[in-house]
């Protein structure tokens, strides 16, 4: 799971850094894996954040007057919702470095410099 | 004597107290001084009144007493009107029967409460309803007035029916603030005005003219969205100046919260086009996904709703009275946004809680941070030394102030009595010390939660001076609970952080000579990189002994 919030922030930063209007189109069929792979893993609101945002993308790379604000949006809305789940994440990796420290299963600990 | 029947009652029921409330004790003694010489008057009925002639003076007296007129060029109830009416209360039946039961101040009741809330305004209000909370509020007697002393303006009121004639020692003929904040207490005191709804009308104060509002926020939606739809690689650095423009609105529209969010966004703009090392793209987008999310809500939202997400532009100060602190530890500060200083961090020993001091000061008005002269060391409250020479002292604060937050003020009338040092482990309780690190993660180190919700006293099972990593630059101590869980002490190495660095090396050799055992922790928690962490604000070697 870390992977795919990984992959999620890479793919709204390479928006924030192309642009919606060059590189929206592009990164709709990105967008709609990466709705797939959430759905998979139980992420289902990210999955639908997703999804829609494919979708407002798509809708509006075959407009000519372009309405920037629904999918700037879910733009938003989906960067809120990777970091609030690293959020989570962060405490659950914690807690499971604790009780991998409590009970070692050979592989290496994590820890130390 | 045949007087109106209006007169007649408002004379029986008017006693020393009421004639001091119309004007004051000095006007009444001598009034009785005059009345005592006074050859028999001249009385004669006008309208609803009666004229009485004294010598050269003649007073028009009728109820309610404060109406009555004279002709002296006095434009307040002068000692004639007084004297006229002690007279005419003498002629009326003698001194009338002590009342068992008083004036039920049917008119004081009556009174908007909140016409007194407005007038008060939302920092009065706070004071108030604070003093109401804490029963220190004013000295309230009731006999045919109200008299309410407020000894921290300093006034003195007197409230009275009708309303309008009650007096105050300002001398104000107006329904001035102090008559308005004498009658709110009076309503707390006698159940007419509630603090719970009062605490609601605290927070939200002045109302927003919500199509401005809403203006504003489509503003801010359409030009973020905008540079979302441009790319950050195409932008131009008139970006900065955009977005600052905007911010400037939002501060003329009150709406700090979303100021702030537009100011942190500019900040992250500012870095991303000099280059900064420290910019992140994933920085950049929390905060341009923060300002826009909040004006999305402010676009739609009603009275109540712009109320709760505007925000407020600074913590007022409150006064919370008497604290008993103690000074734990200090820690040097340099903020992005160009301030550098100190933060002094106290523990008060009877409501358990921390409460802070910060003395920062602009480095902004110098040539860089280095060139910044050194600043002087804080010394409020009338200390006899700094507050770097009061740590680990006890102090009394009388008359503090204090934000929400537990920032303190360095007002002038709050005044400090030091006591002598004393080891930490004699003033801390035993029990606020924390041992395990899985309540710490749960209560204590949620994100974005405020400094002093994550601030902890720690005292690890163990400690393991760690390897300098030599390619973060980064210092590390790991300490562990009873139960094997660990928490890492991490300082990045940073020229302002060199002196910290040097403590806790000298700390880690003598763990690892055994000189010390068990060090208490002082310090914020926080989360980052899969693992708890400490920022150390200080450690203690000797917790109990004397320094």
């Amino acid at each position: 799971m870390r992977e795919l919030l990984d992959d999620m922030a890479l793919l709204l930063t390479d928006l924030l850094q192309s642009g919606m209007d060059t590189g929206g189109p592009s990164a709709v069929p990105r967008l709609r894996r990466l709705a797939v792979r959430c759905e998979d893993v139980g992420l289902h609101t990210g999955g639908a954040l997703l999804t829609g945002l494919a979708e407002a993308l798509d809708a509006r790379s075959h407009t000519v007057t372009k309405d920037d604000l629904p999918a700037a949006a879910l733009l938003c809305r989906a960067a809120r919702y990777v970091s609030l789940c690293r959020e989570r994440l962060e405490e659950e990796d914690i807690r499971a470095g604790w009780q991998s420290a409590a009970h070692p299963t050979g592989e290496q600990e994590q820890g130390g410099a | 004597m045949d007087l109106p029947k209006n007169l007649a009652a408002a004379l029986a029921a008017a006693d020393e107290g009421y004639l001091t409330g119309l004007c004051n004790k000095g006007t009444v003694n001598r009034a009785k001084k005059d009345l005592a010489a006074l050859p028999p008057p001249e009385v004669r009925p006008e309208g609803d009144g009666v004229e009485v002639r004294m010598g050269d003076t003649v007073c028009l007296i009728r109820a309610p007493l404060g109406e009555s007129r004279c002709s002296c060029p006095s434009s307040g109830i002068c000692r004639h009107r007084i004297t006229a009416i002690l007279w005419l209360k003498e002629q009326a039946g003698g001194p009338p029967e002590p009342e068992e039961k008083g004036p039920d101040f049917g008119a004081l009741r009556a009174y908007p409460t909140e016409k007194l809330v407005k007038q008060l305004g939302a920092k009065r209000l706070s004071a108030v309803l604070f003093r109401h909370r804490s029963g220190t509020g004013p000295k309230m007697t009731e006999r045919s007035v109200v008299t309410v002393e407020l000894p921290w303006l300093p006034a003195t009121v007197r409230l009275l029916e009708p309303l309008a004639h009650s007096t105050c020692t300002c001398h104000s003929r107006q329904f001035c603030v102090h008559k308005a904040e004498a009658l709110l207490f009076w309503q707390l005191k006698e159940g007419v005005a509630r603090p719970e709804a009062l605490e609601e009308e605290e927070t939200f104060g002045e109302g927003w003219d919500a199509a401005q509002v809403r203006g504003i926020a489509q503003s801010v939606e359409q030009t973020l969205a905008a540079q979302l739809a441009t790319g950050l690689s195409r932008l131009s650095p008139g970006v900065c100046e955009t977005v600052e423009r905007m911010a400037s609105l939002c501060h003329t529209a009150r709406l700090p919260n979303l100021e702030r969010a537009l100011r942190s966004l500019h900040g992250e703009y500012a870095a991303y086009f000099a280059r900064s090392a420290t910019y992140r793209d994933t920085a950049l987008l929390a905060r341009l996904a923060r300002a826009f999310r909040l004006a999305r809500g402010l676009e739609g939202a009603g009275e109540e709703e712009i109320r709760k997400l505007a925000g407020v532009f600074r913590e007022e100060y409150e006064p919370v009275g008497h604290l008993r602190l103690y000074l734990l530890g200090l820690r040097e500060l340099s903020v992005r946004g160009g301030y550098r200083g100190t933060v002094y961090y106290f523990w008060e020993r009877e409501e358990r809680t921390f409460y802070t001091f910060s003395d920062l000061r602009p480095t902004f008005y110098q040539n860089g941070e280095g060139s910044a002269r050194r600043p002087e060391a804080a010394a409020p409250w009338g200390l006899p030394c700094t507050l770097r020479q009061a740590w680990n002292c006890a102090l009394d604060l009388t008359g503090a102030k204090a934000t929400r937050g537990g920032n303190l003020s360095s007002t002038g009338t709050c005044a400090a009595v030091l006591s002598g040092r004393l080891p930490p482990g004699k003033v801390f309780p035993p029990e606020e010390i924390d041992t395990d690190f899985s309540a710490l993660l749960e209560k204590k180190s949620a994100p974005h939660s405020p400094e002093r919700d994550r601030l902890a006293v720690i005292r690890p099972a163990a400690c393991e001076p760690q390897a300098y990593d030599r390619v973060r630059q980064v210092f590390s101590l790991r300490l562990l609970d009873g139960a094997g869980r660990d928490l890492w002490v991490e300082v990045g190495y940073k020229k302002t952080e060199a002196g910290v660095v040097e403590q806790l090396e000298g700390l880690a050799r003598q763990l690892e000579e055994g000189t010390v055992r068990r060090p208490v922790f002082f310090g914020v928690l926080y989360r980052e990189a899969g693992r708890l962490k400490l920022y150390p604000i200080e450690y203690f070697t000797r917790w109990q002994e004397a320094l």
